[in-house]
């Protein structure tokens, strides 16, 4: 049998929230993506026209204990800075959110330059289209500056890739860096996973 | 080809390694089924004008006997029937 078959089929009912007879599946994923790859794909999508070439360089480099360094050349920001990931949190709506945290590079005035970045509407793969764009409805960013650390919402990442039917799927255990490498790990359940919500929301 | 999908095939995914993706999935006698029907039925993709016959060896020019046959049948009822109504599919995917 073809794959694609398989593939559309499972796809198709996933799409439409349709779990009926897969109820109870659990896959723990834990993937690491190496330093190398990550700033391979950085630089493509910089080389891309359509995508991210307004920055001149955005690399990453000793990726241990849960923090890392990244260089970015950008005509906003040309800096080196040291950032540490903490642990996946809910907001208020009960969507997941990671929060990274400046550590050291970044002055006040830049935080407040970044500020007003963040205002503009875009998604992580595609920056420039939306930096030039200049909307400032910020209902769309997966992202929000919040004093020396920068807040990641996941949920609404996914819901921008297309991804949303695996929202309600995905339970995120955590992202770090180890070893020169950020480490994905969640698991796809095919509940809701509304029972892990803490009890307060 | 994608730069970023040539990279990971042709790095063979050495840029994930440590790679793990672990767990079941449950399946009903329904969705078995229905995959069953969709085998049963898929129907070949005609080939585009122009494009090079397949070789003869891979046998992938040659009519669909099978689908010929099916198709001639007064009676086709094909399923899977599951003693406990319910297969579970065990997932190791790792990456060395």
């Amino acid at each position: 049998m073809s794959a694609n078959i398989l593939k559309d089929y499972f796809l198709e009912k996933l799409e439409n929230h349709d779990l009926t007879g897969m109820e109870g599946a659990r896959l723990a994923c834990h993937i690491p993506v190496q330093e190398n790859f990550l700033n391979f794909l950085m630089n493509t999508l910089i080389a891309s026209p359509d995508k991210m070439n307004d920055f001149k360089e955005l690399h990453f480099s000793e990726m241990s204990d849960d923090e890392f360094l990244v260089k970015i050349d950008h005509k906003i920001i040309d800096r080196e800075i040291r950032c540490k990931i903490h642990e996946i949190e809910y907001t208020g709506h009960s969507e997941r959110e990671v929060e990274i945290e400046f550590l050291k590079g970044i002055k006040f005035y830049e935080k407040v330059l970044l500020g007003l970045f963040g205002k503009v509407k875009y998604n992580w793969w595609f920056f420039k289209n939306a930096l030039e764009s200049g909307e400032e409805d910020e209902s769309g960013a997966f992202w929000k500056l919040s004093g020396s650390k920068i807040k990641i919402n996941l949920d609404v990442l996914l819901r921008q890739q297309n991804l949303a039917f695996l929202v309600p799927m995905v339970d995120w255990k955590g992202i770090i860096t180890k070893n020169n490498s950020i480490i994905i790990d969640f698991e796809l359940k095919t509940e809701h996973h509304e029972s892990n919500y803490p009890a307060n929301n | 080809m994608n730069p970023i999908i040539r990279r990971i095939t042709e790095n063979r995914l050495s840029d994930f390694k440590g790679l793990s993706i672990e767990g079941e999935i449950p399946v009903s006698e329904e969705i078995l089924n229905e995959m069953l029907q969709l085998f049963l039925h898929q129907k070949k993709k005609p080939q585009k004008t122009g494009e090079p016959a397949s070789p003869s060896s891979s046998g992938e020019d040659s009519p669909d006997i099978s689908q010929i046959i099916i198709e001639s049948l007064d009676e086709n009822d094909v399923k899977i029937e599951l003693k406990e109504k319910q297969a579970v599919l065990k997932v190791t995917v790792r990456k060395y």
